[in-house]
C-alpha cells in the first residue's frame, strides 16, 4: 500500500526544556509549520521525515509524513500534502495524545459527532466517526490504543484513506 | 458458499448505533436495572457467571456480553447486584457507572488523604472518575476484599485537560448502553508500571484531587484498578468465555458462560486449545491478505475490524462497517509470541445494514475497517468457542503463563 521513501530520517532532537507551550496551533488543516508547533506543545523528542509516494500514483511524492515520538512512547505521524498542508495525522501509544491540539478547531466537531452519534455504535474498543469536515477513527485495547483523523476534502488526488495509518 | 443479497429497502431506522434509542433510555436507566435476567450460580459451579449477549440494560446494544457483579461497603453486608455489566477481556478492571450504584464507597486516596481519580482512554469513549474501595463478589467465589474500582463520573472534580482531549467522556449508562465494564483482559493492574512514577513515560491516568483541581499522580501497580480475577484466591489465571454457535442471520439474546480460572477446574479446562502468547503490548500477529499485522482478541469489540477492500455501509447506517453484497468467507493466520502456536481462523462477513435489520442483538459474521495495521478479534470470534484469556505474569497450572490467548 503506501511506500515510504525514506528520503533521509533526519532526527532532529528539540532543546525544548525552555519553551513554553503557546495556543494550540492545529496540525489538522494546518501548514506544515503547524508540526513544529504541535511537536513542541506535545512535548517530542523527535521527529522523523518520510516522503511517501500515493499506492495509485507512485511515480509522484504527493505529501509527507512528519513522525513526532514523545517521551512516553506516543507516536504521531502528521501527513503534509504537496500545497503544505495538514490533510491527516495518525497516533499510535499507551493512550492517545492530546487531540484537542492535534486536531484544532476539528476537534470539537469530532467530539460532538462522537456524541450525536451514540457511543455504542462499535462497542468500547472501536469507533468510527464522521464529522461534516473530519473523519476519525479511534480503537485499540487496554495499554496499546490507536486513532487517526483526516479531512476528506483536503485529501491529495489519488491518496486512498488507508494510506493514513 | 453463497447466501443472497439482504433486502434493506424501507427500513429507516436500522442503525448499529441505535442513537436515538440510546438517548430516550438514559431517563428509564434506575428502573431497568433488574430487566436483565437473573443470575444464578448452579451448584459446584462458583466460577461461572452467566454470559449473556442481548439488548443490554438499555435496549441499544449489539454483540455486547454482559453478566452480574456484585459490590458492597467494604466489611460491610451493605452489598448491591449490579446487572448490565459489559465483559471486556480487552481491558483490565472493573468499572461502575455512578448512576448505577446506590452505594456509599470510601475514595482510594493520596497519603495526604487527596482522593484519586482516573482517566481512562478507550477506543470509543473515555471514562473519568473516582478509584473507590468495594468488596467485590464474582459468582460463588470468596469475596474479594476492599478492591480498588472505577466509578465512572464524568461530573467528579475539574476533569483535567489532558482526559478532555480524548475519546468523548461516558456520561450516563444510558448513553452508553451499560452499566459498567468487568475488564477481565491480560492485565492484572490496568496502567502497569507506566504509572506507577511520575516522569515522561507516564500516560496521565491517574491523578490527586485537591482543592486546586485534580494533579497527575503516581500510582503503585497493587494500588491501581485491578482485574478482580487475579485478585481471587484461587481461579486467578484468566477466564473462559464460552459462547455457543448463532445461526447465520444472529440471534435476538445468545447464553453463554464466563468461567473464572483456566485449568483450575473441571469446567475451564484448556483441553485441546492452542495457546498465543502475547506480547508486551497484548498483542498477538495476524496474517491476513500477506500482510501480518499486531492481532488481539476482545470480547468488547462488538465485531470484526480489520483492513481489506470490501464495500463498506452508507455512512449515515453504519460508518465504518462492511456491507458486502454476499456473504463473505475469509481466512486469517495467527500467530503466538515465540512461536507459541499457530494456526488459520476462518470467519465471515456479511451486510452489517441487512444483519441490523433483522433486529437480531448477536451476530458472528459483523465487521467493520479498521485503517490501522491491527486486527480486532471481536466478539464475533467468540460465537462457537471458548475463548481463553491469561492473565500477565500468572503460571495456568499445566500449561503457560500469561499474557495469552487461547482458543
Amino acid at each position: 500500500m503506501t511506500r515510504l521513501q525514506n528520503i533521509s530520517i533526519a532526527v532532529i532532537l528539540l532543546s525544548l526544556v525552555c519553551a513554553r507551550p503557546q495556543a494550540a496551533n492545529a496540525a489538522l488543516g494546518g501548514s506544515a509549520g503547524s508540526v513544529a508547533s504541535d511537536a513542541q506543545i506535545l512535548g517530542a523528542v523527535a521527529i522523523t521525515h518520510f516522503s511517501a509516494a500515493a499506492s495509485n500514483a507512485p511515480s509522484l511524492n504527493v505529501y509527507a509524513v512528519e513522525r513526532l515520538t514523545m517521551p512516553s512512547g506516543i507516536k504521531v505521524n502528521e501527513y503534509v500534502g504537496a500545497d503544505g498542508r495538514v490533510f491527516a495525522v495518525s497516533w499510535r501509544g499507551m493512550r492517545p495524545p492530546d487531540l484537542a491540539v492535534l486536531m484544532g478547531a476539528y476537534f470539537r466537531q469530532y467530539r460532538d459527532a462522537a456524541e450525536a452519534g451514540g457511543l455504542t455504535a462499535l462497542g468500547v474498543h472501536h469507533a468510527s466517526v464522521r464529522a461534516s469536515d473530519v473523519a476519525v477513527e479511534t480503537a485499540g485495547h487496554m495499554r496499546d490504543m490507536w486513532g487517526r483523523a483526516w479531512l476528506p476534502a483536503m485529501l491529495p488526488p489519488a491518496v486512498d484513506e488507508q494510506e493514513i495509518r | 458458499m453463497r447466501r443472497d443479497r439482504f433486502a434493506i429497502a424501507g427500513i429507516s431506522i436500522l442503525l448499529l448505533s441505535l442513537a436515538n434509542a440510546s438517548v430516550h433510555a438514559a431517563s428509564a436507566n434506575a428502573q431497568r436495572s433488574q430487566a436483565s435476567p437473573p443470575m444464578q450460580t448452579p451448584p459446584g459451579q462458583s466460577n461461572v457467571l452467566t454470559a449473556t449477549v442481548w439488548t443490554g440494560p438499555y435496549g441499544n446494544y449489539i454483540n455486547g456480553p454482559f453478566t452480574h457483579v456484585t459490590i458492597c461497603q467494604p466489611g460491610t453486608d451493605s452489598c448491591q447486584t449490579i446487572g448490565g455489566i459489559l465483559i471486556d477481556t480487552g481491558s483490565s478492571g472493573l468499572r461502575i457507572f455512578n448512576q448505577a450504584k446506590r452505594l456509599t464507597l470510601p475514595s482510594v486516596t493520596t497519603a495526604k488523604g487527596e482522593p484519586i481519580a482516573e482517566c481512562v482512554a478507550f477506543g470509543t469513549l473515555s471514562t473519568w472518575g473516582r478509584v473507590a474501595f468495594a468488596d467485590v463478589k464474582l459468582g460463588g467465589e470468596p469475596t474479594i476484599p476492599s478492591m480498588p474500582i472505577q466509578v465512572i463520573n464524568a461530573g467528579y472534580g475539574v476533569v483535567p485537560a489532558i482526559c478532555r482531549s480524548g475519546p468523548p467522556l461516558a456520561l450516563s449508562p444510558g448513553q452508553i448502553g451499560y452499566n459498567g465494564i468487568l475488564g477481565v483482559g491480560l492485565w492484572g493492574a490496568d496502567c502497569g508500571g507506566a504509572c506507577a512514577t511520575l516522569g515522561p513515560q507516564n500516560p496521565s491516568m491517574y491523578f490527586a484531587c485537591g482543592p486546586l483541581g485534580c494533579r497527575l499522580t503516581p500510582m503503585a501497580e497493587a494500588a491501581q484498578v485491578q482485574n478482580p480475577v487475579a485478585l481471587l484466591p484461587e481461579d486467578n489465571d484468566g477466564v473462559v468465555l464460552k459462547l455457543p454457535l448463532i445461526p447465520f442471520l444472529g440471534a435476538p439474546s445468545v447464553s453463554g458462560k464466563l468461567v473464572l480460572g483456566i485449568n483450575t477446574r473441571g469446567n475451564n479446562k484448556l483441553g485441546d486449545a492452542s495457546i498465543f502468547l502475547a506480547d508486551d503490548l497484548g498483542n498477538i500477529a495476524t496474517t491476513f491478505n500477506n500482510r501480518t499485522i499486531d492481532g488481539f482478541v476482545d470480547s468488547g469489540s462488538n465485531a470484526l475490524f480489520f483492513n481489506a477492500s470490501i464495500p463498506q455501509c452508507d455512512p449515515t447506517l453504519a460508518a465504518g462497517f462492511y456491507c458486502p453484497s454476499d456473504l463473505m468467507v475469509l481466512g486469517a493466520i495467527n500467530t503466538g509470541r515465540n512461536g507459541s502456536a499457530t494456526g488459520p481462523v476462518a470467519f465471515s462477513v456479511a451486510n452489517a445494514v441487512g444483519l441490523a435489520a433483522t433486529g437480531n442483538k448477536a451476530f458472528y459474521d459483523v465487521a467493520g475497517t479498521f485503517g490501522a495495521p491491527f486486527f480486532d478479534f471481536g466478539l464475533p470470534f467468540f460465537y462457537g468457542r471458548n475463548v481463553y484469556t491469561g492473565i500477565d505474569g500468572v503460571t495456568t497450572p499445566g500449561a503457560a503463563a500469561g499474557p495469552y490467548f487461547a482458543y
